[in-house]
């Protein structure tokens, strides 16, 4: 098998004048993404990614994860069958795949449930009132002590671009999926409520999506090494502060694709 | 380096020590009893984990297993095996005979449970299929005054919402610890899998959560309309959703025919005690 590398640099034999337009719009997405902040970012055939039933199976229910049932786009409510998901990243034939850093805690630490809003609602409404008066002070402090200094995330910013360039350049397919809990994310400064639950109709629709690893299958612990090899990071969690990986290489952050054709 | 830098690095090494001491240490009746911690711990009191990068290298795979292996055996565990994940048996009767047929006191009674939560068993085959290994452990049940905590106590298991007057919140207690128990140490191994890099390690559910995790409260907030889980470690019950067959396990392993509680196994009917016990199960890959 030739290296990732030789496969981007090369052009396959048979491509037609159609197919070096897209090559060429391709090009132009992997430089959006290092435009934007990307730390790397590659043009990958679509046989590059890994997919494994596990990552609905271990990332949403062995065991629960914070966000399920919180969304209408996660688990339970929503499904995408396996042999869907692969269906539709095997009608594919390219992706821009891009690595990205997160900034030091915004995934880790106390805040990890729910990274991007850090918001203590989010965390009263999935536990209730069963926190108690001490412990709903003790973690409203720290939210208001911590939370306000992690920066936005903008990798969703790269994929958004990425896919709405493709679009307009006549990719009508080009799609990304989300990365976690979009009730979380989009409906978190309103209380983390999902009102698609009830009504099935979503606030911000256009922006929100099913999540990569829950609906579409992508197995990165597998992807990694066999496409990616060097693709590294720093692991994180609820019970790793941000203290503890200050400084530290590789940084913790996530791997971002956007189909295109 | 700069005193005050040796400082917090020794500090952190310190920290690191306590946490892992902790971690690793047995689980004793008296830290899983009593109602369930819903809130967060503080800052300082939350258990630390060294950041390691992933994916992990294949090389350290092994030794990590048995890392974990002997952690189930520190927990408390009688016995543990690291295990090919296709040697787990996985059968339709677990779910078809365990949970419907009779119908199990707990089914459709919280989100873990059928028929609440149902997953098909193609699905859990390729579930299992995708992993390399597994660390399975026994768990006896806690010796309390001098016999095994089995028997008649466990009559308050079949106790009915509505049926009669409440069990005694001690007996019920009781009744739960060996789950609770099982259930920590499937939690605190995850962890340790999740923060070496595995962050597919996936442990299987023992017994309903509505008695491990809810048992005070009776009721799960999760299986009501618009409802959420007050918890992160909890998960689908190994037999009912993910079909694994513990009878069949069990005496693969050489552990002996697992032999099932119930009203009337008093523990002087239970012939060879270190045979009654429960199994935890955490697939790691």
């Amino acid at each position: 098998m030739r290296k990732l590398s030789e496969i981007e640099s090369s052009k396959p034999a048979a491509l037609t004048k159609e197919d070096d337009q897209l090559m060429a719009d391709l090009e132009k997405y992997r430089k959006i993404a290092l435009d934007m902040g990307a730390v790397e970012a590659r043009i990958m055939p679509s046989s590059f990614l890994v997919q494994g039933i596990r990552t609905r199976f271990a990332g949403c229910f062995f065991p629960r994860c914070l966000s399920q049932g919180l969304s209408m786009w996660c688990p339970p409510t929503w499904e995408t069958p396996f042999e869907v998901a692969q269906a539709v990243t095997g009608s594919y034939r390219y992706a821009i795949v891009f690595r990205y850093f997160d900034a030091v805690g915004i995934a880790t630490g106390p805040s990890a449930g729910s990274s991007r809003t850090g918001n203590l609602e989010y965390y009263s409404k999935v536990y209730g009132k069963d926190w108690g008066p001490e412990a709903e002070k003790y973690w409203r402090e720290y939210a208001e002590k911590n939370f306000e200094s992690r920066p936005d995330v903008s990798y969703r910013q790269i994929t958004a671009t990425i896919e709405a360039e493709a679009r307009k350049d006549g990719h009508p397919f080009a799609f990304y999926t989300a990365a976690g809990c979009c009730a979380d994310k989009e409906c978190g400064p309103l209380g983390s409520v999902c009102i698609g639950l009830k009504s099935s109709m979503c606030r911000f629709p256009g922006r929100t999506r099913p999540d990569g690893a829950g609906a579409m299958y992508y197995d990165w612990l597998r992807t990694l090494p066999k496409s990616l090899p060097g693709w590294k990071y720093t692991n994180v969690g609820w019970s790793i502060l941000p203290k503890d990986i200050e400084g530290r290489e590789p940084q913790p952050g996530r791997v971002c694709v956007v189909w295109i054709e | 380096m700069g005193e005050e830098q040796e400082k917090q690095t020794k500090e952190q090494l310190e920290n690191s020590q306590k946490w892992w001491d902790q971690r690793h240490k047995r689980i004793e009746v008296t830290d899983v009893s009593g109602p369930v911690r819903v809130a967060p711990p503080k800052v300082e009191d939350m258990p630390r984990f060294p950041p390691v990068t992933w994916p992990t290298p294949d090389e350290l795979f092994q030794k990590n297993l048995e890392k974990y292996r002997q952690m189930a055996l520190e927990l408390g565990a009688a016995d543990a095996r690291i295990i090919p994940a296709s040697d787990v048996p996985q059968d339709l009767r677990a779910y078809y005979v365990g949970c419907i047929n009779p119908s199990c006191r707990w089914l459709n009674t919280n989100a873990n449970c059928p028929v609440v939560r149902t997953f098909p068993f193609d699905q859990m085959k390729k579930f299992f299929g995708e992993y390399r290994f597994a660390v399975v452990f026994k768990v006896l049940p806690p010796v309390v005054e001098g016999v095994p905590d089995v028997g008649p106590v466990d009559l308050d298991m079949y106790y009915t919402m509505g049926g009669g007057p409440a069990p005694d919140r001690a007996m019920l207690a009781r009744n739960i610890i060996r789950l609770r128990i099982l259930s920590e140490m499937e939690r605190r191994i995850r962890a340790e899998a999740y923060y070496d890099g595995y962050l597919m390690a996936a442990p299987m559910g023992s017994g309903p959560c509505l008695l491990t995790k809810c048992a005070d409260i009776r009721r799960c907030p999760a299986a009501e309309k618009g409802g959420h889980c007050r918890f992160v470690d909890t998960q689908p019950n190994g037999a009912g959703c993910a079909y694994v067959n513990y009878h069949a396990l069990g005496t693969k392993l050489g552990w002996g025919r697992l032999q099932v509680g119930g009203n009337c196994a008093f523990p002087d009917d239970v012939p060879v005690p270190n045979e009654y016990y429960n199994i935890g199960l955490i697939l790691i890959d």
